[in-house]
């Protein structure tokens, strides 16, 4: 099987007073979509390209756990690498940005993100 | 059906000569590999690395004897490169600089051919750039719908989202390219006494006007051959400068050429007419027609029928 998998745990420091909100740009010029769902959810929020998808205000989610999934296609033929950048505009470092790369040409790569929302303010950032 | 039998009635007017089949449909365009084109033959097999690593293995197996091409910009990551940053680069000199190098080596002498092909100047417009964001869209979700674990079936549906967005890519509504290539070669079979006997530039603009199925190509072209001008003894040097107009529709594709030669080691200048016609059959078969006028001042008309076979289900393009 060519599709490498990886999982990856984040925490995102969240300004309590503003929305949250998610833009994931895939990068390399690779086609890429992404489902996002809450952890305690069935359904997921949306599935494909995902555009300033808002989350909720930033204190209604706090503690709450985001699954992402994102899977990229490598269709650049210059490059086996592939990327994403998470967006949550808001909080002091909005941007998370992960890479990695395809073993050949055309083959699929999945990200599994596992976003913990807590406050700027935590200790444990 | 009427396009197939004006083909056949201009077969039938024509005078059919397989033998003269020496006009090239794509004579107008810069080389995918400009590398590659000064030296008489082909290479057997080409690298394409990836990363640095891969580069430095490669120009190892390059001293053995071998060709490789690749694209340096996208050795690093480039996570904010999607499609719609990369469409809106007017200038990508660097993202598209490609490197073709081959080396041809025998028991006696050794011959090294390398080249360099960019985009100098290119602007997408907005139906192209729309059109490329609703074919991503589409594939964002496509890819989240798919049973990953059926890979051949997976690989397939997303080669066509691929194809499209490529197709669009590869047309921007105006583009200015530059390329350039020399040949060297060494006598005892080291690099130290590589000697330069071929060089070319090519200077290509091209414009594919929005909701039409034309476009129109303006080429200019230098060739240097050392010593290749038995007339004057001097080197051989030709500047071209050309002109192309294509229509392309599903199966049909037809290309005007016209090509100004100036011979600048004799001082004369001459010109070559073609009209090319390539009708899809099917998908294995492509019926190839040319007319028109050499550059040869005496025997210069010429026609050309045939038919290409091919397994890759791709019809040849003129462009």
């Amino acid at each position: 099987m060519a599709t490498q998998t990886r999982s990856i745990e984040v925490i995102h420091k969240t300004d309590i007073t503003e929305a949250v909100r998610l833009t994931i740009t895939i990068g390399n010029l690779q086609i890429g979509g992404s489902s996002v769902k809450w952890e305690t959810d069935k359904e997921p929020l949306k599935i494909g390209p995902i555009y300033d998808l808002y989350l909720g205000p930033g204190n209604s989610i706090l503690d709450k756990v985001l699954l992402i999934e994102t899977r990229f296609f490598d269709r650049n033929e210059n490059t086996n690498n592939v990327s994403a950048m998470y967006d949550f505009n808001n909080g002091k470092e909005p941007i998370h940005v992960f890479y990695d790369a395809v073993k050949n040409e055309k083959d699929f790569f999945i990200f599994k993100l596992k976003v913990t929302f807590k406050n700027e303010a935590h200790e444990n950032i | 059906m009427k396009t197939f039998k004006w083909i056949i009635l201009m077969v039938c007017l024509g005078n059919i000569d397989l033998a003269k089949a020496q006009i090239k449909a794509s004579d107008i365009q810069v080389p995918d590999a400009p590398g590659f084109v000064l030296a008489d033959k082909a290479p057997s097999a080409v690298d394409r690395p990836t990363t640095p690593k891969t580069f430095g293995l490669s120009l190892y197996t390059l001293q053995q004897g071998g060709a490789i091409q690749t694209t340096p910009f996208w050795y690093w990551q480039r996570e904010k490169l999607d499609f719609k940053a990369f469409m809106s680069k007017k200038n990508p000199l660097w993202e598209t600089l490609n490197f073709s190098i081959a080396t041809f080596k025998t028991d006696t002498s050794t011959t090294l051919s390398a080249g360099i092909r960019t985009h100098i100047f290119r602007i997408y417009n907005k139906k192209n750039k729309a059109a490329v964001s609703a074919i991503e869209s589409n594939a964002a979700t496509a890819i989240m719908m798919l049973d990953i674990e059926k890979e051949a079936e997976a690989r397939a549906i997303m080669t066509k989202h691929d194809d499209s967005i490529s197709n669009i890519l590869s047309k921007p509504a105006f583009r200015m390219e530059f390329a350039a290539a020399f040949l060297g070669a060494s006598p005892d079979n080291t690099f130290k006494n590589l000697a330069s006997n071929k060089a070319g530039a090519w200077l290509n603009a091209s414009y594919n006007p929005p909701n039409s199925d034309f476009n129109a190509t303006l080429l200019s072209r230098y060739i240097w051959n050392i010593g290749e001008s038995s007339a004057t003894g001097k080197d051989s040097a030709f500047i071209d400068n050309g002109v192309s107009i294509a229509y392309q529709k599903k199966n049909l594709n037809l290309a005007f050429e016209y090509v100004n030669r100036i011979d600048v080691a004799v001082k004369d200048n001459y010109s070559r007419l073609a009209f090319v016609i390539n009708y899809k059959i099917s998908d294995e078969i492509t019926l190839v027609s040319s007319f028109g006028k050499n550059y040869s001042e005496v025997s210069n008309i010429f026609t050309v029928f045939g038919a290409k076979f091919g397994i890759a289900g791709k019809q040849q393009n003129l462009n």
